[in-house]
C-alpha cells in the first residue's frame, strides 16, 4: 500500500491531464457551435465594423490553433479570461458572484436527501414488507420517475401559489443564506428549490440503501453478532450499517456532480441567479469563456468528489486499499 | 451416564417457517437432552432441520420462522444470575423476554456459525469484534478487555496476538478466522457452544487442527459443545453422544460407540451403513432409497415411513414416541422390536 500522500498526488496528476483533453474538447466543440459571439453581443442592428472591432478584442479573428494556445496559457496562470456577454469583466468574477446560491440550495438538497433516506431505508429493510417498507418504495418509485423541472413548477403551482405557504421565487438578499442566520433563516425561501433537487436524490439513495441493507442483514456476520447477545440497535447500527453505507457513498458523491445538471433546469424555473442559469445564459449568449471555465471547473469537481469518494471509501471498508 | 448433571433439556420444540410456497414444518417436536461438559452431536441430512434447532434454542429465527411450541429448560446459576431469574429450578430459554434472551445469549450459549470466510464482520478488527463479547458479558473496561481478548488469541495459538488483534479479517485465512470466530464463541465462557458445521469450510489439513482446537478450548472452560454436523467421521472423532435427525424429528440417541456399532432406527442403519469402509470390498455404495421429505407437506405418520423397509401401517398414521430402548438409547420407531430381532439374527449367523 502506498502512502495517502502520493495516492492524492497520483490522482491530481492524472486530473491535469483529464482536465487538458477535456479543455481541448470543449474548446473545439464549442466554436464549431453555429452563430458568431461578436454578432449575438451587438444584435442584428450592430454594424459590420463594430463587429469586427468586437471580433478583434476577443481575438476572435485570430486562427483557431492560436485561441486554443492563448486560452491554455490563461488557464496555466490561474486565470479564466474574459466573458463575452458582460465584456470586460472576468469569468472567475461571474462565477464568484453566481456560485454562493447554487452552493447553498445545492447543499440543503443533499443533507435533505441523505437525512432521510438513510433512516428510511434502513428502517424498510429492517421491517421488510411492512408499511414503512412499502412508504419507502412507493416514495423511491415515485421519486426517481419524476422530472425535476415538472416537480419544480407542481410545487410552485400548488405550494407557492394555490396554498401560498412560501413565495414562488426565492426573495432573499445575496449572501445572507451563508450567514450563520441566514443558512436556516433562508430556508423557507429556498424549500421549494431544495425538494426539487433533493427528491430524485432522496428516491434513489432510499433504494440504495434499502437493497444494500437487507443483503447485509442476512450475512452470516449479522447473525453471529445476535449471538453474541448484542442489542438489535447495536446490530443495525454499528454491524450493518457500516457495511450497507458503502455503495450508497458512491452515490451521493454522484449526486454532488448531478446538482449541476439540476441547477440548469431548477433554477430556470425558479428564476435563481445562481450557477446553472449562468451555464445555460452563457451558452445562448455564445460567451464561450463562460462556457469552457464552467465544463473546466464541473470537471474539476468530478475529479475532487471522486477522490474524496476514494478515501471515504478507505475510511469506511478496510479491504480497500488505495492504489 | 446417571452421574452427570444435565445441563439442558429440549422437550416436544416445534418450528415452521411462513414462506410463499407455504409453511414448512421444519422441527416437528424435537427432543434431546444435553449433559454438562460433553459433546452432544446433531446428525442429519441437510434440511433435516439441524441448524434451525440451534436458531431456535438460540431465539435467532429469521422473520418468517417461528417457534410454536416446546420447552428449552436450561439448569446453570450463573445464566440465572445474569439473566435476572430467581424462581428456582431450571428456567425455560422460549419463555424469556426478549431482553432477557439478549443477556442469555453469548453468556448461556453461543453460535459458532458454519462459514469461518463470512461469519466476521469485515469493518471491524478481529480485537473491536472479540472485546465486543468481553464487555457485554464481563463488563470489562476496554484495557482488561483488551487484556483478556490477547490472552485468548494466545490460547488459540494465534500469535503475535498484539499483531493479530488489529487486524480485519481479510488479512487472515479461512483456519485462523474460524479460530477467532472460536474465540468469540468462548469469550463470555458460555455454558453451551452450538457449532454448526464448524470445519465444513475448511481445509482437510486445518479441519483437523480446528476440531482438536475446540476440544481443548471445551474443555478448559468446561462448556458443552453441541455440534451440528452431517459429517460422520467428525462425529465419530469428537462426540461423545449422538442425536440422529430425521425431517424435523431427532429419531435415535445413543452415545457415540452405541450408535456406530448397534444403531436401532432404520434411518441412522441406512444413514451409517451409507458411508464407504475402506476395509470393505464393495461393488456399489449403498445408500437409503427414495428421497428426503418435501416439509412442506411431510408425509403422514412416522415422517421416515416412505423410505423405511420396516414401514407397517401403523408407520403411516401416527408418529412414534421415544422410547429407551435400552439404558441410555433412546429411538423413535414403531417396529423397534422387528429391527432388534433381525440384528440378533444376523449375530447368530
Amino acid at each position: 500500500m502506498i502512502g495517502l500522500r502520493e495516492y492524492i498526488a497520483k490522482k491530481l496528476a492524472i486530473a491535469v491531464l483529464v482536465l487538458i483533453g477535456v479543455y481541448t474538447i470543449t474548446f473545439f466543440l464549442t466554436f464549431m457551435l453555429p452563430g458568431d459571439p461578436a454578432r449575438v453581443s451587438l444584435g442584428q442592428h450592430g454594424s459590420e465594423e463594430a463587429v469586427e472591432l468586437i471580433r478583434q478584442q476577443w481575438g476572435l479573428d485570430e486562427p483557431r490553433y492560436v485561441q486554443y494556445v492563448s486560452y491554455l496559457q490563461l488557464f496555466i496562470q490561474g486565470e479564466m479570461g474574459k466573458s463575452f456577454r458582460y465584456y470586460p469583466r472576468d469569468v472567475i468574477e461571474l462565477i464568484r458572484y453566481r456560485f454562493p446560491v447554487t452552493a447553498y440550495y445545492g447543499l440543503w438538497s443533499i443533507i435533505f436527501a441523505v437525512a432521510v433516506s438513510i433512516p428510511l431505508g434502513v428502517a424498510a429493510a429492517y421491517k421488510q414488507n411492512s408499511i414503512i417498507d412499502n412508504i419507502a418504495v412507493l416514495i423511491s418509485q415515485i421519486g426517481v420517475s419524476l422530472p425535476n423541472f415538472w416537480l419544480g413548477m407542481m410545487l410552485i403551482a400548488i405550494v407557492a401559489v394555490r396554498l401560498g405557504w412560501v413565495n414562488p421565487v426565492p426573495e432573499v438578499e445575496y449572501g445572507y443564506y451563508w450567514t450563520p442566520i441566514g443558512f436556516f433563516a433562508s430556508l423557507k425561501d429556498y424549500i421549494l428549490p431544495i425538494l426539487t433537487v433533493g427528491t430524485g436524490m432522496l428516491a434513489s439513495n432510499t433504494r440504495l440503501t434499502r437493497s444494500s441493507m437487507l443483503e447485509i442483514i442476512r450475512e452470516d456476520y449479522i447473525t453471529l453478532a445476535r449471538a453474541k447477545g448484542l442489542s438489535e440497535r447495536t446490530v443495525v447500527l454499528k454491524h450493518a450499517l457500516r457495511n450497507a453505507l458503502i455503495p450508497v457513498v458512491t452515490n451521493v458523491g454522484l449526486q454532488f456532480l448531478l446538482l449541476v445538471g439540476g441547477a440548469v433546469l431548477t433554477e430556470t424555473v425558479f428564476g435563481i441567479n445562481g450557477i446553472g442559469k449562468l451555464y445555460i445564459d452563457a451558452i445562448n449568449y455564445r460567451d464561450y469563456p463562460v462556457v469552457i471555465a464552467l465544463t473546466l471547473i464541473y470537471t474539476g469537481g468530478v475529479v475532487l468528489i471522486n477522490l474524496i469518494v476514494d478515501l471515504l471509501y478507505a475510511k469506511i471498508d478496510p479491504r480497500v486499499s488505495l492504489r | 451416564m446417571a452421574d452427570k448433571e444435565i445441563l439442558m433439556e429440549v422437550k416436544d420444540l416445534v418450528t415452521r417457517f411462513y414462506t410463499e410456497d407455504g409453511v414448512v414444518k421444519a422441527l416437528e417436536g424435537v427432543n434431546f437432552a444435553v449433559y454438562k461438559g460433553e459433546t452432544f452431536a446433531l446428525v442429519g441430512e441437510t434440511g433435516c432441520g439441524k441448524s434451525v434447532t440451534s436458531l431456535s434454542i438460540l431465539r435467532l429465527l429469521p422473520v418468517s420462522g417461528k417457534t410454536l411450541r416446546g420447552e428449552v429448560l436450561f439448569h446453570d446459576a450463573e445464566s440465572k444470575k445474569r439473566i435476572g431469574i430467581k424462581k428456582e429450578g431450571p428456567f425455560d430459554i422460549l419463555k424469556l423476554t426478549s431482553k432477557q434472551a439478549l443477556r442469555m445469549r453469548g453468556f448461556s450459549m453461543s453460535l459458532i456459525t458454519q462459514d469461518p470466510m463470512t461469519s466476521l464482520n469485515p469493518v471491524y478488527t478481529v480485537g473491536d469484534q472479540i472485546m465486543e463479547v468481553l464487555q457485554l458479558h464481563k463488563k470489562l473496561s476496554d484495557k482488561q478487555a483488551k487484556k483478556e481478548a490477547l490472552q485468548l488469541l494466545e490460547d488459540v495459538e494465534l500469535t503475535p496476538a498484539e499483531d493479530i488483534f488489529r487486524k480485519y479479517p481479510h488479512q487472515l485465512s479461512g483456519g485462523q478466522r474460524q479460530r477467532i470466530v472460536i474465540v468469540i464463541s468462548l469469550a463470555a465462557e458460555p455454558a453451551l457452544i452450538f457449532a454448526d458445521e464448524p470445519t465444513t469450510a475448511l481445509d482437510v489439513t486445518i479441519q483437523a487442527r480446528v476440531l482438536e482446537l475446540l476440544r481443548e478450548m471445551k474443555e478448559e472452560f468446561n462448556t458443552s459443545l453441541v455440534l451440528i454436523t452431517h459429517n460422520l467421521g467428525i462425529v465419530a472423532e469428537v462426540s461423545d453422544r449422538i442425536g440422529v435427525m430425521y425431517a424435523g424429528r431427532v429419531v435415535e440417541i445413543a452415545d457415540k460407540y452405541t450408535m456406530f456399532k448397534r444403531p436401532l432406527h432404520p434411518y441412522t442403519q441406512g444413514l451409517i451403513a451409507a458411508v464407504p469402509k475402506i476395509t470393505e470390498k464393495k461393488d456399489t455404495l449403498s445408500f437409503i432409497a427414495g428421497t428426503v421429505p418435501n416439509l412442506i407437506r411431510p408425509p403422514s405418520g412416522c415422517r421416515f415411513h416412505p423410505r423405511c423397509p420396516y414401514a407397517t401401517d401403523i408407520c403411516k398414521e401416527k408418529i412414534p414416541s421415544m422410547e429407551e430402548v435400552e439404558p441410555d438409547h433412546f429411538v423413535e420407531c414403531w417396529n423397534v422390536d422387528e429391527v432388534i430381532k433381525d440384528l440378533e439374527k444376523e449375530e447368530c449367523e
